[in-house]
């Protein structure tokens, strides 16, 4: 039987605990950076799936969020379908549910813009 | 004669058992009712202070870059003490857990519309009252959801 390979990417310890921005311009912890450097490059490496923890983040700034969840979808034309098999995004920490939920939200209508 | 003592001193106690747990329980119900009261009033002034700060941050016409970065760092923590303060809110009834349940998509608009600012203003600054009108559209919905759940 085989194992399922999941690649586990945790925004504090593998990117920043302080990620904002959206563009590479606006900061090494910016939503491009971590879409392009650490996420896209996850997702391409043939792991069945990848896990996106959010524990110990100080906040996250919605334009980070966009950028890195919503700009997946536009910029690898990746389907919601083969997104939601093989990403999971996932926080243990009550305060950072709203954060966790936003980015999905950012998934979703990127989805629909990306098809319209 | 020793029947009757012994009965009388059975109910004494019963009585007074009765009446300490009827006053625990009244000082637990009364301390859990005001806890969750003043909880609810601090949330109000968090949200509203982060709809002041929104204000501040999207109206204003302060070119300066530092200006608005140091606004957007205080947006996010602001946004961060607000969530702790929501979920813990939501521990005091079954109603507040439906309110935080129903509320969750005003919480995500709120999120959506107070920071993200000065990043997504690559061609240089301009302002955007429709994000403080949104801003205070959420907040409006989770007191007022927050009202009626009490």
């Amino acid at each position: 039987m085989k194992t399922e390979q999941i690649k586990v990417i945790s925004i504090a310890k593998d990117f920043s605990a302080y990620p904002a921005g959206r563009f590479l311009e606006d900061g090494e912890a910016s939503g491009t950076a971590f879409r392009d450097n650490l996420l896209i490059p996850a997702l391409n490496e043939g792991f069945d799936k990848v896990e996106v923890i959010f524990d110990g983040v100080a906040g996250v700034g919605s334009s980070f969020l966009e950028e890195a969840f919503g700009g997946l979808i536009r910029k690898t034309g990746i389907s919601k379908t083969d997104l939601d098999q093989r990403l999971e995004l996932k926080t243990n920490e009550p305060d950072l549910e709203d954060f966790v939920q936003l980015a999905r939200r950012y998934i979703e209508d990127a989805t629909k813009v990306t098809a319209t | 004669m020793m029947g009757y003592v012994f009965d009388f001193a059975v109910l004494l106690g019963a009585s007074l058992l009765a009446a300490v747990i009827s006053l625990w329980g009244n000082h637990y119900l009364q301390h859990r009712v005001g806890r969750s009261v003043r909880d609810a009033d601090d949330l109000k002034c968090r949200l509203y202070d982060l709809l002041d700060l929104a204000a501040k941050y999207w109206l204003s016409e302060n070119p300066e870059e530092n200006f608005r970065l140091e606004l957007e760092a205080r947006i996010i923590a602001s946004q961060l003490i607000i969530s702790s303060e929501l979920h813990e809110m939501k521990r005091y009834s079954k109603k507040l857990q439906q309110w935080y349940c129903e509320t969750a998509s005003n919480r995500l608009d709120l999120m959506d519309a107070v920071s993200g600012g000065s990043f997504q203003q690559r061609n240089g600054w301009h302002r955007d009252p429709d994000r403080v009108s949104r801003a205070a559209r959420a907040i409006q919905r989770i007191i007022s959801a927050l009202n009626r759940a009490r």
